[in-house]
């Protein structure tokens, strides 16, 4: 977790896949500071979005912790943003939807997953095992 | 009826470990979860090139299982585990290949509902018939419920 799904109208080469998971993986980790290998991205293409979209990202993020309303809507509009830039299209034809999801739920690695702000602990414990 | 959502890569898990898989999952939310709820499971296989994770081309899993709302953490945690040593073990992977969500119905049914909405509105019938039709169709010739993670073009121009 997080885990974004984005959904593409048309079909992507890898080089763009590339650049965009690069771009959102480096947005998650710089607005929330979770480490990059918790961040996972999955392309869904060719699907019939609406018809200003051409990018539709819903992205299942961890919430509590320290994350706020304040971040979530900053890492939101950052997402969209930079997916833009990537992938050489306007923001209006790009959509994110962070849908919060409290660490606890989430398991990686055999181990649950912490709150917010706190992956520098797990990532010790979860090393040393 | 609750749902199960399995994302997984291509080439990465066996039809026959998806089988086993599947059956596991089901076991341990009778013996841990709801014993009385049935369980709906899809499973989606991402194209080579599609799936991240850091980054790089992953090879993890990604599971969310659908409870009540006001699930018990203890047992949450502990069908976690349960899934989680299991799917390592049947798909012989270490646990750090398996991202395993399991998520109160109101928040499950949150992020469904975005990816439903995300389909024009005047496709999402055609849309929703050609994935029952898959997941008929998948169900009779492998056993279990699947969607495609692409729609294909050639679909998309018959809209």
């Amino acid at each position: 977790m997080p885990l974004y799904n984005i959904a593409c109208k048309t079909a992507l080469d890898n080089d763009q896949r590339q650049r965009i998971a690069d771009v959102m993986t480096r947005t998650h980790c710089k607005l929330t500071g979770a480490p990059a290998k918790f961040v996972n991205v999955a392309f869904m293409e060719g699907l019939p979005l609406r018809e200003d979209e051409l990018f539709n990202v819903v992205g299942g993020v961890r919430s509590g912790g320290n994350r706020d309303l304040d971040l979530a809507a900053k890492l939101q509009e950052a997402m969209l943003e930079n997916i833009a830039i990537a992938a050489n299209v306007s923001a209006s034809a790009v959509k994110v939807t962070l849908v919060g999801v409290p660490g606890n739920w989430n398991m990686e690695g055999g181990r649950v997953l912490p709150e917010p702000g706190a992956e520098g602990e797990w990532l010790d414990r979860t090393e040393q095992a | 009826m609750r749902k199960v959502m399995c994302t997984i890569h291509e080439g990465q898990i066996s039809k026959s470990q998806i089988h086993e898989l599947e059956a596991m999952i089901k076991r341990v939310y009778r013996d841990r979860i709801n014993s009385e709820q049935p369980l709906f499971v899809v499973w989606t296989e991402m194209p080579r090139g599609q799936g991240f994770t850091e980054a790089k081309p992953s090879r993890v899993s990604w599971v969310m299982v659908e409870v009540d709302d006001h699930f018990d953490q203890q047992k949450r945690e502990s069908a976690m585990k349960a899934i989680s040593d299991e799917w390592a073990r049947i798909a012989k992977v270490s646990t750090g290949n398996l991202m395993l969500t399991i998520a109160d119905n109101s928040q499950f049914s949150r992020l469904a509902q975005a990816m439903q909405q995300r389909i024009a509105p005047g496709a999402r019938s055609e849309c929703m018939l050609k994935m029952l039709t898959h997941l008929i169709v998948t169900q009779v010739s492998e056993g279990y419920f699947a969607m495609k993670a692409n729609y294909e073009e050639s679909e998309n121009a018959a809209l």
